[in-house]
């Protein structure tokens, strides 16, 4: 501590001592507060496959989409504390398949910046996302379902997810065709 | 000041030097290893990753540390093996150096497939497809993806970031230091 | 010109360095205990990081500049009485020293 270049370097190391000490603290101060995620409601409303082309490059195939909408009401207050920076709340579609045994796709996700925002009442929301397979066909798929996750961004330390509000499994209809006649594809 | 270089020359001992030459290579070679070690523990190239883009703004910063688990998450109970929507992979594209930080919005997998994902940036609009390889539309988790991301330091890895971006501060530090010692009446 | 040197030199005293020493303790473990426990208790990260970077502050203004409190226990030389000593060439002689010649 004999020059002012010593000092600094000590009063610089030993801050980064105590600065790596309070982030460790402040990081296991989110195991204080455990997840208590409600969902209240959560379930399909309407589903209709319809065949396009929507903004894909990967093929010029025609897929098969799927036209959903959903009801949520979910509410995620519990995940909010001092070390969170914010909450990553999404819809996801799990399905099984032939070629492609396990599947999951998010159709609808949102930020929840604050705890204000941490209340979710959504009624016959639109899926943001296209709802399509990578075999392009969707018509007819069975055993559909419905969960709703999260993700706890902290200010520092560690990332947690946790997931709820699993529905029965669903049964897509097929394409509709113009005349009414449906039809199930594999 | 002839007669203060000349003195000085004269206490530049060879045995002294070789000996702080071995501690700063000793210094680096335990950095190295624990380096190396962390990555065999997460079975990830690169355990420890900078943010470099703002496509996962709000939750990553240009800046940011983040810290990288490539063995299974287990996110459920009972867990399901492989990698699930939700998660934060970060991936390097075949063919370009840059590594990528994305959520992964969807996952297909058969007994005869590998585990394909579809990853897009919060911030973004559209998914990832058009950073994907030529001719790729999904990733391949365990070829592409280095790994996901499980605990999260905010700041700390900026000073990468502007030593990278301006080369220019390396030389002022490098100034700067042989200032300091020039300056020192030690 | 000197005294920008002494000043970039920055020297104290012993008493001066084992007073830093314990300032530098002090305060910025303080700063991080403070800063901690009003951060947890309201319940906001935005108090932890004022109070932790405030403290930082704090501890470099009051620890790194050669203040005079850090030179008030200067080391008291025996007085110079004349004394003619040879220059000895470095330590690797292990012994030999040459006595300098006292000169009345």
């Amino acid at each position: 501590m004999h020059s002012t270049l010593v000092r600094a370097q000590n009063v610089f190391g030993f801050l980064t001592t105590v600065a790596f000490f309070v982030a460790g603290l402040v990081a296991l101060s989110s195991l204080l507060y455990p997840a208590d995620v409600n969902v209240d409601v959560i379930g399909t409303n309407n589903v209709k496959i319809a065949k396009g082309r929507a903004h894909q490059y990967y093929t010029s195939k025609v897929q098969e989409y799927a036209v959903l909408y959903f009801d949520l009401e979910a509410d995620l207050s519990s995940l909010f504390n001092w070390n969170t920076k914010q909450v990553f709340a999404y819809v996801s579609a799990t399905y099984p398949g032939s070629k492609y045994t396990d599947n999951e796709i998010v159709i609808w996700d949102t930020i929840l910046p604050s705890r204000s925002a941490s209340k979710l009442i959504l009624k016959n929301e639109r899926a943001k996302y296209s709802i399509n397979d990578i075999t392009g066909k969707f018509a007819g798929r069975d055993n559909v379902t419905l969960s709703f996750h999260w993700n706890v961004q902290p200010h520092v330390g560690r990332l947690t997810w946790g997931a709820v509000g699993l529905t029965k499994g669903v049964k897509f209809p097929g394409v509709e065709r113009p005349g009414g006649k449906k039809e199930a594809a594999k | 000041m002839d007669a203060l270089g000349l003195s000085k020359l004269r206490h530049l001992k060879p045995r002294q030097l070789l000996s702080q030459v071995l501690n700063f290579a000793l210094i680096l070679s335990t950095a190295f290893m624990l380096w190396k070690g962390l990555s065999v523990a997460t079975d990830s190239p690169s355990p420890i990753v900078v943010v470099l883009s703002g496509s996962m703004e709000p939750a990553f910063q240009r800046g940011d540390l983040l810290f990288l688990w490539n063995r299974n998450l287990e996110l459920d109970s009972p867990p399901t093996p492989g990698t699930r929507v939700g998660e934060i992979v970060v991936y390097n594209v075949i063919g370009k150096d840059i590594p990528i930080v994305h959520r992964v919005v969807r996952k297909h997998q058969g007994p005869k497939t590998p585990l394909h994902l579809l990853t897009k940036g919060d911030n973004n609009h559209a998914d990832d497809t058009e950073l994907y390889a030529r001719g790729r539309w999904y990733l391949d988790r365990e070829k592409e993806v280095i790994g996901s991301v499980v605990g999260y330091v905010p700041f700390v890895g900026y000073v990468t970031i502007m030593l990278s971006e301006h080369p220019w501060m390396k030389t002022a530090l490098l100034g700067i230091m042989g200032l300091l010692v020039i300056v020192q009446r030690e | 010109m000197d005294q920008i040197q002494s000043i970039i030199d920055g020297f104290i005293d012993f008493e001066g360095q084992r007073l830093a020493e314990t300032l530098t303790t002090a305060i910025l473990v303080l700063a991080g205990v403070l800063a901690f426990i009003v951060g947890y208790v309201l319940s906001d990260l935005k108090y932890t990081v004022y109070i932790g970077l405030s403290g930082t502050v704090i501890a470099f203004l009051v620890v790194v500049p050669p203040w005079g409190i850090y030179k008030r226990n200067p080391l008291t030389y025996l007085p110079a009485s004349g004394v003619q000593v040879q220059m000895v060439d470095g330590d690797a002689d292990g012994g030999k020293e040459k006595e300098g010649k006292k000169v009345k």
